[in-house]
Order: structure tokens, then sequence, then C-alpha cells
């Protein structure tokens, strides 16, 4: 008889990877569809835990309630937890789970930032950052990090130095950078006029506000041919702060000048990056930032103020200030579009950088490195 | 080692007045020195129509065998129109912008068909200008053996999603200038490996001898300074508004007496007008006399990748009045220190206005002009260069991008 600690289907160790949820154009949702095909691919037998999956970007997934737990009990196996929010559900298959561990950190948004704005994001980010200390401190676990300053963030909250290792997101940057341009955008913003372009969540942390100052000074001294485009996804609890930033870009007198691109298609965002002048990140909180790396592949210059994760992930590779003044990000800006030598470097620097660090290839090696370190016998092809 | 290299173009000939027609025919004589070369392309000349002016099948030309093939239907130019106007402007499919290609011409099915039988006794392609049907159609067919000069510019065409694929598809891609190259790997987020600058060669400048066309000209310029065009003229060149300013810059210096010189095939109604001289499509020589005795060569279009016209005015030794608003010639001007750029009437004006009355500072600018282009656009380099190109792909190597 088998053990209750033996996989009794397989010698094999088994890889569960379990997220709340899996939604297609998610970021932790396209880091975790990555993750399981580059270990699938190695010869690990791997499933995804979730109960909220979408069809559309997931086949098949396993529940994490408790009737499922026969599932994820096997001494063997190995669990990778994606933490980025209070998930009661997944906590407590956690505390179940006699599986070695490791807790995927995707960061959680400061409360700070929602307080005003929605309640229930409040609540959320308090939660979240509860969980983050109750899993920093969860024995023998590992932590694999989107960065250093997640790495960091949960080593000062009790997780063992030794144990954290930095794995940059999967993402699909390269996928998006396939779709064909979309021509009615290329003819509307084609135009001559310097696009400075940010792509994240209409989220007060993004700080579009700042991003709006800065663009007036570059736009009322140097350059009044140019215009702000503001892409990113909109919950309905930040109307008030879209409203709010579109108030604030007419007070600067930039109104008709900032564009606010709050649902865009994967062919539409790669359209921004391809009429971008200037990737523009004044991001007050980030635990990685998956548009920086956009706009490396799609070779936009990169200006930015070096917060939380941003400088870790840019790697030198942009014009970036540890402090935030409107006059210097504004010249920067003006240097990039005027200047077509530092430009080109800046492109090339990014390109070279996302190539070394993000690229696909690069990201599967640092993996199965790691999931080496816990489970070095991937099943043979073909094993059950 | 002596290969066997197809270049493929959509025009090809004497007659044929285009800059990326021009690279080719130029490519294709430096290369026929040391590889067998065979050109590939259509009876056309005239771009508009595509109208299958050349005999088909095998002919020489300078030395240079050329293989073309006769285009089974002209342009419909009113249905070109009307499908360019809608396509650029609302949401569509891959299939229909293959449509887009196929309006457009030429009809390449008889050079693709010679291709599909032939292609193997080639050992490499080497494909001119992306826009077109023969590149398009004709290259995804041997990508493992194609190089591609692709004579790319900002402009909305390549913008479309079926190009993509195509600038993916070659063994390398070949530039001619670094604004070129800049825009190319960020239209289609190339990384660094899969081009490099190649460029052109310019021949040293000869005297011209006098000809009675250019005489004629003379004549009636009657002794004015000439500022001269040579190219198509076309409005997508920017000829209208060069037309436009130039009428202008006569209405507010009337005591200029400056006369507009246009050299080239008229693809747009040149407005009639006592300064403004048209030449038509003339000789080599004509065009060398007519460098000679510019004060100013002018280069107003807004879509290059690369001015030829700039480095024969420089190797005249006469500075460039170009287009600012084309980052081609401003690049070009900038590095070289050999002309003045315009991004506005008044620039316009301004600029004329030095170039015509400062004859030092003319001077100097066709001087550094020259010596730049001395010194960055010699043969030997770009051939040598072309000749690595084509071994490494015929003897099989990987080191070139694939």
């Amino acid at each position: 008889m088998p053990s209750s600690d033996t996989n009794p289907n397989s010698p094999h160790l088994r890889i569960h990877i379990a997220t709340p949820n899996v939604r297609t154009h998610d970021a932790i949702g396209t880091d975790v569809i990555g993750m399981a095909a580059v270990l699938t691919a190695a010869g690990y037998r791997t499933e995804i835990l979730t109960d909220d999956w979408d069809p559309a970007c997931v086949s098949a997934a396993s529940s994490v309630s408790p009737e499922a737990a026969h599932k994820w009990r096997f001494g063997d196996d190995l669990l990778i937890y994606h933490h980025s929010t209070h998930w009661p559900e997944g906590e407590q298959m956690l505390a179940q789970s006699r599986c070695g561990v490791v807790v995927r950190y995707h960061n959680v948004t400061p409360a700070a930032y929602f307080e005003g704005y929605s309640e229930p994001h409040t609540a959320a980010s308090l939660a979240g950052l509860a969980a983050t200390r109750r899993l920093a401190a969860l024995p023998g676990a590992q932590f694999w990090g989107d960065s250093a300053f997640n790495c960091i963030e949960v080593i000062d909250f009790g997780a063992p130095r030794e144990n954290c290792r930095v794995l940059p997101p999967f993402h699909g940057v390269e996928a998006m950078a396939r779709e064909a341009p979309d021509s009615r955008l290329v003819a509307e913003y084609h135009d001559g006029s310097a696009n400075i372009i940010f792509v994240g969540a209409f989220k007060p942390n993004k700080a579009h506000a700042r991003a709006i100052r800065v663009f007036a000074l570059y736009h009322h001294c140097f350059n009044p041919k140019s215009r702000l485009i503001l892409i990113g996804s909109i919950q309905a609890v930040f109307t008030g702060y879209l409203d709010w930033l579109r108030q604030l870009a007419t007070a600067y007198g930039v109104d008709g000048r900032v564009v606010f691109a709050t649902s865009v298609s994967r062919a539409e965002l790669r359209s921004y990056y391809l009429l971008a002048d200037v990737f523009l990140c004044v991001s007050e909180h980030e635990g990685f930032c998956v548009p920086l790396i956009e706009a490396m592949y799609c070779q936009v210059p990169i200006v930015a103020w070096s917060t939380t994760a941003v400088s870790e992930t840019l790697g030198g590779c942009a014009l970036a200030w540890s402090g935030f003044d409107e006059g210097n990000l504004a010249e920067s800006i003006h240097t990039c579009v005027e200047q077509a030598d530092l430009s080109r470097n800046l492109r090339r620097m990014g390109r070279r950088h996302y190539d070394s660090c993000y690229a696909k290839d690069v990201l599967a090696r640092r993996l199965l490195e790691y999931t080496a370190e816990l489970a070095p016998h991937p099943a043979p092809a073909g094993a059950n | 080692m002596r290969r066997r290299v197809a270049l493929v173009v959509q025009r090809y000939g004497l007659e044929v007045n285009g800059g990326a027609e021009l690279l080719c025919r130029m490519i294709a004589e430096r290369l026929a020195h040391r590889h067998d070369i065979e050109v590939l392309t259509t009876c056309a000349i005239d771009y508009l129509t595509w109208e299958n002016e050349y005999p088909p099948g095998l002919s020489d030309l300078n030395g240079v065998a050329v293989r073309r093939f006769a285009v089974r239907h002209s342009r419909d130019v009113r249905k070109f129109s009307q499908y360019t106007a809608w396509l650029f402007k609302h949401p569509h499919t891959a299939a229909e912008e293959r449509r887009w290609v196929d309006l457009q011409g030429p009809d390449p099915t008889a050079l693709a068909n010679y291709v599909e039988a032939y292609g193997a006794g080639y050992d490499v392609f080497i494909f001119f200008t992306y826009l077109y049907a023969t590149t398009q159609m004709v290259l995804p067919r041997v990508r493992d053996r194609a190089l591609l000069v692709p004579t790319a510019h900002d402009e909305p065409p390549i913008y479309l999603g079926i190009y993509d694929e195509l600038f993916r598809s070659p063994r390398r891609l070949l530039m001619s200038t670094p604004e070129e190259l800049d825009f190319v790997e960020r239209r289609f987020c190339l990384d660094a490996s899969a081009s490099e600058i190649v460029g052109v060669g310019v021949d040293p400048w000869d005297e011209p001898a006098e000809d009675e066309v250019w005489s004629g000209i003379r004549r009636n310029a009657a002794g004015a300074p000439m500022v001269t065009y040579i190219g198509r003229i076309d409005e997508s060149k920017g000829c209208a508004e060069m037309i436009e300013y130039f009428r202008r810059y006569c209405n507010d210096r009337p005591a200029s007496r400056t006369v507009l010189l246009l050299i080239g095939t008229p693809a747009m109604p040149v407005p009639p007008h006592p300064a403004i001289l048209t030449a038509g499509f003339v000789s080599e020589q004509t065009k060398r006399n007519a460098l000679r005795d510019s004060r100013v060569i002018v280069a107003p279009s807004p879509y290059e990748s690369l001015s030829l016209v700039a480095l024969e005015a420089w190797m005249a030794r006469k500075p460039l009045l170009a287009n600012g608003r084309c980052a081609v010639l401003r690049g070009q001007c900038s590095r070289s220190n050999g002309g003045l750029w315009y991004s506005d009437y008044e620039e316009f004006r301004a600029c004329l206005d030095v170039l015509l009355e400062n004859d030092a500072l003319s001077s100097t600018l066709g001087s550094q002009g020259h010596a730049y282009t001395v010194a960055n656009y010699g043969w030997p380099r770009v051939e040598q260069r072309y000749d690595q190109l084509i071994e490494m792909i015929a003897s099989g190597e990987t080191g070139v991008h694939g």
C-alpha cells in the first residue's frame, strides 16, 4: 500500500500551480500559463489549480475545493502558489498541503492608494498584505518574486533570504508585438505630433496625475505638437479617478492633447507602441511592470521615475530619475524626441536588455533551474 | 566564388525612373562583374499602369541578363485609389490587405510561376522594394536564400499587417541609411541581428560633355540661377508642395530671377509658371550637366529611404535643400553638413535666400557634402559586403539571420 504521502498513480513528481483565477490577457494568468507550458514541455506533470478560469486560455484546471484535496497532499509534489491578493480558499489548501511549496509573489498594491476611491480595494489590499505576512512565515516555503523588490518585501516579513529567488513573470509581449497594427489608429495618431504613452490600469498607484503634470510641462515648454496617450483598463469603481484625471488635464491646459484609451485590443496596444516616441512611466508602486518590457521589446525609449521595482526592471536602459521632478522628466522626454542618436541607443539597449533578461527562453531556463533545485526528477515524456 | 544570383524588382530599364529601381540596376551592374546575375522583372515601365512596354523574355542591358515577364492586367487606378482610401481608414482583414496588394500590382503571376519552376537554379535571390507584389508574393517561396533591400520609409502601407511576415522572412535585410534601419527595426520589432546598413556606392564625378538638350534648357533659363529637382514629378514625392513654395518665393522675391528646373517624368500636372521649367526624362549626360550648372539641388520628398540625388548633388559639389520632415534627408544633411532643410514655407524661403545669396556658404556646403559622399559611399565596401552575404547564403553558412 502506498503511503498517503506518495502519489499512488506515478512515482514521478507532479507540479500544481495554484491561482485564484486565470483570465485572458491578465498578467498573473499569463505567468501561470507560461509556467505551466514550460514545465510541461520539460517533462513535469503539471496542472493548474483554480476555481475561476477562462476556457479561452486554459483547456483544463482542477478545483482547489477541499474535495479535491487528494490531488495536492502528496509529499513528493510541488505546489506553486501565486500570490497577489487574499485568497482564503488557497490558504486553506496550503494549510492542508504536505507538498513542497513555492510562493510566487507578484506583489500587493498598498491599501493607501485605494483609500477614498474604493473601500473593497482598500480592504482587499489590507487582507492581501496580511496574507503576505502569513505566507512569508510558512515553514520551508520557497519564494519566487517577480523582482528583487518583491523578494525583499517577503524577506522583511520574515522569509529566509536563502529561500528567495527572482523570476521575472512570463508574459505575452512577443505575441502582442506580432499583432497587425490597427490602420485606423495609425492614421489617426501618426500625424507629426510626438506621442508620449503610458500603459497601466487606471488605478491611483499608477500615478497618472504625475504623468499629466510632466506631459503638460513638456507640451507647454518644449513641444506643442505632442500628445499623451494613457492606455489601460478601468474598473467601474475607478471612474471617479478617471474623471479627476480628465479635470486635471483641463486644469493644466492639455485637454484635447491627453487621450484616455480605456479599452484596447492587443492590435491597438501594438499600434500605440508603434506610434510612441517615448514611454513615460511615473508609476508610484510596481512589483515588476510588464509594460516596461513591452516598450523595450517594441523599441520605444523609456523615460521613468525609478520607484519600487521600476529601476530594477529597467536595468539601466532608460532615462530614469530617482527623484520626481517634472522639469527633469519633461526635459528627458524632449531629449529623446529630439536626439535621434540617443533615442536609437536607448531603443537598442532596451531591446538587448529584453533579449538577455526577459525573453521567453531566458525565463524558461531560469524557471527550470529553480524547479530543479526543488524537484530534480521530471517525469519522462509520456509518463502519466 | 561565382554564384548564380537573381535580382527581383518590379521594373527595370534605362527608361524606368525610380530610386529603388535605379539602386537595383546599379547593384546588378556591379555584381555582374563577379557573378552570374539575372534580373527577374516585369515588362512595365510605368508603375501607375504596369502596362507591358518591354517585350517579355530574356535580354541584355549593360551586361546584365534581364528576364521579363508580362503582367496579365494593368492597374485600375480609380479602383486602387478608392480601395486605398478605404483600407487605411478602416479596420480590415489580412485578406483585404492582400487584395490591396493585388490591386496595386504589378501582377506577379508569371514571375512567381517561373521562380516556382526554376528557382532551384539560383543560389541567392535579392529582392528590391518591400512594397510590391513581386516581392510580397515571390520572396516567401525562396526565403531561405533571400536578401531583401526594402527601400522602406515611413508611409501608410508599411503599417499593413501583411508586411510583418515579409520582413521576418529573408535571411537578411539590407538598409540604405541609419534612419531606414531605425524605422524598420522599430516597425517590425526586429533585433539588431536581422539587418544592417549596406547602402550604395557612387561613381566619381566626371565633367559631362555639352549636349544639345542641355543647351536648349540653358537657353530657356536665360542665365538665371537654377534650383533643380531631379526625379519623378509626383505629389507623393513632395513636388506639389515644392512647386507651391517656389511660386510663393517668386512672389516674395520678384528680383531674384531664379528658375525651378524639373527633371523627370511628370506624374502630376505642373502648373504653368514663367519661372518653372520642365525638361522631362533626360539622359544621364544631361542630368550631369544640370547638376554641374545648378546653384541648388532640391529634395522635397517626405518619404525617402536614401536620396541618391543628394549623393549625386554632393558629388557635383552642390548644396542640397531638403524637406526636413523626412528623417532620412535630414539625417543625410546633418551627417554630411552638405545641405539645409526646411519644414515650412518660411524656412524654405530663408534657406533658399541663404543658398542663392551666400556663394561662400553654398560652396562650403557642397564641398562638405562631396567629402562625406566620397568617404562613405565608395563601391568597394558595398560590393564586398554583397559578395560576403551571397557567399554565406550560397555556401549554406548559418551566420546570416534566418
